[in-house]
């Protein structure tokens, strides 16, 4: 087992042996590599002024992501290359065009926010070079939050790039490409330092064996949630078990009448199968966090975290999923509501680790709808989620499954208003009757995100709604979306 | 009804009023090149404050006893309202803003005094 980090900063090769591995990416290249231009904003991972745009080998290419720098973790580096703000002027001191479309459209005031803008821009333009559209756009800087500026200006950069003359980005790449290969290996390796060890195993057999003789070990994935617990709650934790670089939790596959998700795939790399088999859950995905938190966050850290607002149980309940639990060989599947035992309390043992889930594809895609619940439209965590998958045949309802986050302590199905509508005619009556079983089902909570009464309105009217969505265009129904909610 | 034309000239009128210009730091902004303080290096010997705010929206502070707090390691000084030199007010213009409160606490979270040590 090697015992130090290896990964490229900038172009240059950083090897890395004794360095604490809570140290976050932004504290590194801030105070050691004395690389101020990534900010630190809330070190939450939710206002992008950190953002850095990290390289992996992909299929013989270099797949480049924004990511938050303020809750990634050193020891989540290995094998990968990290550029910061500071990379991006051309060999000849030139402003590369994302800097230069931002300084001709006047998109800074303040400027604190402005080199997150920047690198999110950057990882727009590395992606495919394509002119993108203001959805695009918005989309891709709903992660970088600006108080003064304005997002106006910055918009209208975002679309002067691609006007602007392209320097070569292929160069670039190539020597990103050649060096990230000669870095690339399937060994596990460990950094450690005064008793705190990440290990980063290779391998699932790797993976599975570490966390056998490791359980008190944290799982790491995408550290979205992991560093916070180490920026704003100051945990110090132990050891911590990587999963990013175990390539067998990291396929997206359709498997006859199932959709099988590696627990280490993260959102960005299940949104195109999700939205493909699933639009409506689509669109929660793209609203899902922010591109940085999607770029790094996975399926299985959300699930595994068990959150009561995670955004994916819902819909994956509705969807009737299994999650698959290994330890060491053996395995074993069950339904993930069952896998939520109670708040903080998921039905795991010591050793044993989520591998994937297992989603049953639907015969009529539109059948799902999901409904996110929250203050701000993008990137915010949801009030209320709610999930409905519906069976109707002749006009009756066959089967009914619908799923709520944000209502109880754990996701939970609702189902005594499922009872309520089994078998019975498809009507606006029948859902009015059905409606007083809610109470049966959920006692919300009144936190900062929502009182309890407004929650058990809104998840009565959203079965109202999915009714209302049944009958007539969603266009009736939705004024945002429509292009992911038509497929 | 009748609405009237209007010519509106866009001749550009003689200078700089009307012309778009540039953030004197946009360059430097964009490219992580200007310097906040944050950005700055920590000098040597460098005190980090702490100030102790009310817990109470509207009170009288009888006394503070800041003895076991002046006694603390590490502790440099400990500053309230009578340590202020001049007026104990940084408002703009009312006069009605106290730097630390000075008998009577006006809202919650007002500074009651500052701790300076070296951690």
């Amino acid at each position: 087992m090697r015992e130090s980090i290896q990964f490229l900063l900038n172009g240059r090769l950083e090897t890395l042996r004794d360095v604490p591995p809570a140290t976050t990416l932004l504290n590194y290249v801030r105070k050691v590599k004395r690389l101020t231009g990534t900010k630190e904003g809330c070190a939450e991972g939710d206002c992008g002024a950190c953002t850095v745009v990290i390289g992996e080998l992909n299929d013989g290419h270099v797949r480049y992501r924004a990511v938050n720098a303020c809750i990634l973790l050193l020891g989540m580096l290995e094998g990968r290359s990290v550029t910061t703000v500071e990379h991006l002027r051309g060999a000849d001191g030139r402003l590369h065009p994302v800097q230069q479309a931002l300084l001709d459209a006047h998109a800074s005031q303040c400027g604190f926010c402005t080199p997150g803008f920047v690198m999110s821009l950057y990882a727009l333009y590395l992606g495919n070079g394509e002119r993108p559209g203001t959805a695009r756009i918005n989309d891709v800087l709903a992660g970088n939050l600006c108080r003064c500026t304005g997002y106006g200006p910055i918009v209208r950069a975002a679309q002067f790039i691609y006007g602007l003359p392209a320097p070569n980005p292929a160069a670039r790449e190539s020597c990103d490409l050649v060096q990230l290969q000669a870095i690339a290996h399937r060994e596990t390796v460990v950094l450690e330092c005064r008793g705190r060890r990440f290990y980063s195993p290779g391998s699932v057999a790797d993976f599975a064996q570490l966390y056998a003789e490791n359980p008190g070990a944290t799982i790491v994935s995408g550290a979205t949630d992991v560093g916070v617990w180490i920026t704003k709650a100051h945990r110090d934790l132990a050891s911590f078990i990587w999963t990013g670089r175990v390539s067998d939790l990291k396929t997206v596959r359709e498997d006859g009448a199932l959709l099988r998700i590696g627990a280490a795939v993260t959102w960005s790399d299940a949104e195109p199968a999700i939205g493909q088999h699933f639009p409506d859950f689509g669109e929660v995905v793209r609203r899902f966090g922010s591109v940085q938190v999607r770029n790094t966050a996975t399926i299985g850290g959300n699930i595994a975290n068990a959150s009561p607002v995670g955004d994916g149980a819902p819909a994956l309940i509705a969807l009737g999923a299994r999650v698959v639990l290994r330890r060491e060989m053996s395995r074993r599947t069950l339904p993930l509501e069952a896998f939520f035992m109670a708040y903080g309390k998921q039905d795991r043992q010591p050793g044993e680790f989520l591998e994937g889930i297992e989603v049953p594809l639907l015969a009529d895609p539109a059948r799902l709808k999901c409904y996110k619940l929250c203050k701000r439209f993008d990137q915010d965590i949801s009030a209320v989620c709610g999930a409905f998958n519906i069976a109707i045949v002749d006009g009756t309802v066959r089967e009914a499954r619908i799923c709520y986050g944000g209502m109880a302590a754990t996701p939970k199905r609702a189902s005594n208003v499922e009872a309520a509508l089994k078998d019975q005619a498809w009507t606006l009556a029948t859902v009015m009757a059905a409606l007083p079983a809610f109470d049966h089902d959920y006692t919300p909570l009144s936190d900062l995100r929502g009182s309890a009464s407004y929650r058990s309105r809104a998840a009565k009217n959203l079965l109202v709604k999915y009714f209302h969505e049944t009958q007539r265009p969603l266009s009736d129904t939705r004024l945002v979306g429509r292009e992911a909610a038509f497929g | 009804m009748h609405v009237p034309k209007v010519n509106v000239s866009t001749v550009a009128i003689d200078g700089g009023v009307r012309a778009a210009q540039r953030h004197d730091s946009g360059e430097k902004h964009v490219s992580g090149e200007a310097i906040y303080v944050d950005d700055l290096r920590e000098p040597p010997g460098t005190l980090h404050i702490y100030i102790a705010m009310s817990e109470r929206a509207h009170a009288v502070v009888k006394r503070l006893e800041l003895e076991r707090v002046r006694a603390q390691p590490g502790v440099a000084i400990v500053l309230t309202a009578k340590d202020v030199p001049g007026v104990n007010d940084v408002s703009a213009f009312a006069g009605d803003d106290p730097v630390f409160a000075d008998g009577l606490v006006q809202y919650h979270g007002q500074s009651l005094f500052a701790v300076a040590a070296d951690t």
